[in-house]
């Protein structure tokens, strides 16, 4: 697997640090954290991430709402966005169709993470 | 007519009762054959009176005019009367012309008496008036037939005996003291008009008064059943009311104008489309072909238990439940009840869960996943004790993420919150799915995997049923032997539904256990949730999802043999012309989405898309599905 660059937006401290110790320990990814909607847009356009582990439920600007803010702009447009959160009753339709690449279910395990990312964005 | 006078002018004469008076609309609800007879028998017994009074009037008419003619017919003054005398008698026999004005003055008990007393005063006068006269041949004898005649049709057969004695005796009295020159049998003998009339008027009052009885027999026995109605309907503690053909309220009960916050009078003669049902929640307009209220009334189909918003007076909104039935009139009756401060306290609980879910959920992300990198060995190598502490450590982590899921999803089945994306399916490829998801963990505990299906198209939800689809088979794996195979089959049923049964040869079930095993938290073995890892809580999910399908789940188990878990859903029927599995339905978002954002993003890509319902929820969706079969048989 390739070394890609990851921006991780989430709300919890501890998540974040979670998500890119395994994205960077065992993924070999480099990651970039933001702790909220406006922080992450902000990073994701100083120079466009390969793709964004977003959380859904957040203070402030939610992740559909980042969603569709990271859409609306060219920059970012074309950035795979995944989103972490509790996969309930297998919804993972209702993600795909706010144009999600695809969910990743919380609490997740960090020695998969990579790997799941991986096959959702289709990075070798 | 033995009506007492506060009956007469209340509920049980419609056409007599009067705009306000809280029983008006009682009064129009009357079961409409009941409300007939009874405005008929009113109408009877007011035609009745009406000719009485007329009656009344013509006797004293009449005797007025003897009178007139006494005292004025004879002008060479032969009379051997006083004037005076015969005016005041004319004057009491005149009494009968004040019938009419008595009749609207008296009800009729009082009605009634005056008659009677004043029939039996009728023949006393004329005889002290044909004595006065010297003859039995005064023309005051005529007064008694008529005396007699009003008494059978005002009064009882008692009084016609008591009017016709005092004629017959009067006569005879007259006989003797006016000093007559033929025999008394002579005078009695023309004194027989009285006895015939006497005798015709008693059996013509005796009749009228088996009527009267039967009559008030009725009413009373039609005034008890509508006051037992009655008292039900507005009693009753949910909002009742009726619409015409046209729509048009034409009755509502107390509770319904208390929930509507309308008087009556604002209700009654109105659409009630247009008065409190004619916008959705969100303000926009509820066409009539939106409102199943008219769809009931058009089709003259029933309604079970509908939900629905009304509006009050203030312009405030009023979740319902509402049920529809048609009724006699051509019209419908609809019975609700305010859910409002229910749906509230629903929406908070929601809401309160989701929270407290989150909040739960992110703390053990951490957990999880810093256990998770630690056996890893993302961040340096441990030694196998720590290893194994770690392991479980994690694997309760996971086993409490489960049932925070569970609790959850159990939640949003039960809320109805779930909306149900259908589309036509193939189910040999979605068991074949979930086989291939299972195959690690089958293969782990050496259990083989069998499928046995032919194409089968179902209308379904995919993803809810391969949720429910890898949890039956993961609990077939879990509870059998290396060694033992697990069948998944496939087939139509004899109601032409597509039925899926996932058969193991395990340990099987207990009969005592087999009625309660898709209750919430239930497992044959206590032990089960800590040997096997589940949460108690699968089952209650599957029932739940298989029901908002329209399904039925249930399971056949013996003991050491095995048990075999069934589920139905509805086979697929039409498809549209390219061919294409049409998605009818969405899905409602997850606890974590923001609701509107979600589904006014799912609405904004499917535009086209119109539909959107949603299921029953767990605990009242037999509510709505007739005739479904109980799982767990």
């Amino acid at each position: 697997m390739s070394s890609q660059h990851v921006l991780v937006i989430d709300d919890d401290d501890d998540v974040r640090t979670i998500a890119r110790m395994s994205l960077e320990a065992v993924g070999g990814h480099q990651v970039r954290a933001a702790d909220g909607g406006e922080e992450g847009i902000r990073l994701a356009l100083e120079s466009p991430p390969d793709a964004i582990l977003l959380d859904m439920m957040m203070p402030g600007m939610d992740g559909p709402a980042t969603l569709r803010l990271l859409q609306s702009i060219e920059e970012t447009r074309h950035v795979p966005v995944v989103f972490l959160t509790a996969k309930v009753l297998g919804s993972d339709s209702q993600f795909t169709e706010l144009g999600a690449a695809g969910l990743i279910a919380k609490p997740f395990d960090p020695m998969s993470l990579p790997g799941q990312l991986a096959d959702i964005v289709g990075w070798d | 007519m033995g009506v007492t006078n506060s009956e007469r002018s209340g509920w049980m004469f419609p056409n007599r009762a009067v705009p306000g008076d809280q029983d008006l609309g009682w009064s129009l609800v009357q079961d409409g054959r009941l409300g007939m007879v009874q405005a008929a028998l009113a109408d009877v017994d007011d035609a009745f009176w009406r000719q009485v009074t007329h009656l009344g009037v013509l006797v004293g008419a009449l005797s007025s005019a003897v009178g007139l003619l006494y005292v004025f017919g004879d002008p060479d003054g032969a009379n051997r009367l006083p004037t005076t005398l015969v005016l005041a008698a004319m004057l009491v026999g005149s009494l009968g012309i004040l019938a009419l004005p008595l009749d609207r003055i008296f009800a009729s008990p009082q009605r009634s008496r005056f008659f009677g007393v004043w029939t039996l005063c009728v023949p006393v006068i004329a005889t002290l008036l044909a004595w006065l006269d010297g003859s039995v041949s005064s023309p005051f004898v005529s007064l008694y037939p008529l005396a007699l005649v009003f008494a059978a049709s005002a009064s009882s057969p008692r009084h016609v005996l008591g009017v016709g004695t005092i004629s017959v005796a009067g006569f005879v009295v007259l006989h003797v003291l006016t000093g007559a020159t033929v025999p008394l049998a002579w005078s009695l003998f023309r004194s027989q008009l009285i006895v015939v009339v006497a005798v015709t008027s008693a059996w013509l009052a005796a009749s009228q008064e088996r009527r009267a009885g039967w009559m008030r027999q009725l009413t009373g026995e039609l005034g008890r059943i509508a006051r037992s109605h009655r008292s039900l309907v507005i009693g009753a503690g949910e909002g009742i009311y009726q619409v015409d053909e046209d729509g048009r309220i034409t009755f509502a009960n107390p509770m319904a104008c208390r929930i509507l916050r309308r008087d009556l009078g604002e209700l009654l003669g109105r659409c009630a489309h247009q008065v409190f049902h004619h916008s959705h929640r969100d303000g926009t307009l509820r066409s009539r072909e939106e409102c199943d209220v008219f769809h009931a009334l058009t089709t003259a189909s029933s309604i079970e238990i509908g939900s629905s918003v009304y509006w009050t007076s203030d312009g405030s909104p009023i979740e319902v439940d509402h049920s529809v039935a048609p009724s006699q009139n051509g019209g419908v009756v609809v019975v609700f009840r305010d859910v409002t401060e229910l749906r509230s306290a629903q929406r908070h609980k929601d809401e309160f869960v989701s929270v407290v879910s989150h909040e739960l959920r992110t703390p053990l992300t951490s957990i999880r996943g810093a256990l998770g990198l630690l056996a890893g060995g993302a961040v340096g190598n441990l030694d196998q004790a720590a290893l194994d502490m770690i392991q479980i450590a994690s694997t309760n982590a996971d086993r409490l993420s489960r049932l925070i899921n569970d609790i959850l999803d159990i939640e949003r089945l039960e809320s109805g919150k779930v909306l149900l994306r259908l589309e036509d399916q193939d189910m040999r490829e979605v068991i074949n799915a979930c086989v291939d998801e299972m195959r690690v963990m089958a293969d782990q505990t050496g259990i083989a995997l069998q499928v046995d299906c032919p194409r089968l198209e179902a209308v379904v939800d995919r993803d809810r049923v391969q949720q429910v689809l890898t949890n039956l088979l993961s609990n077939a794996i879990k509870f059998s032997e290396s060694g033992q195979a697990v069948v998944i089959r496939g087939s139509l049923n004899e109601d032409d539904e597509v039925q899926i049964d996932v058969v193991d040869q395990g340990r099987g079930i207990p009969r005592s256990h087999q009625d309660r095993i898709f209750g919430r938290f239930e497992q044959v073995d206590a032990s089960d949730s800590r040997r096997r890892g589940g949460t108690g809580l699968g089952l209650a999910i599957c029932e739940g999802l298989v029901k908002q399908h329209g399904g039925q789940i249930w399971v056949e188990s013996s003991i050491g043999r095995g048990s075999t878990f069934s589920f139905t859903l509805p086979r697929a029927r039409t498809r549209d012309q390219s061919g294409n599995a049409q998605p009818s339905l969405y899905v409602v978002p997850g606890d974590e989405a923001p609701s509107d954002t979600a589904n006014s993003a799912a609405l904004q890509a499917h535009p086209s898309e119109q539909v959107l319902r949603t299921v029953p929820s767990l605990g009242t969706s037999n509510r709505k599905a007739s005739g479904v079969r109980e799982g767990g048989e």
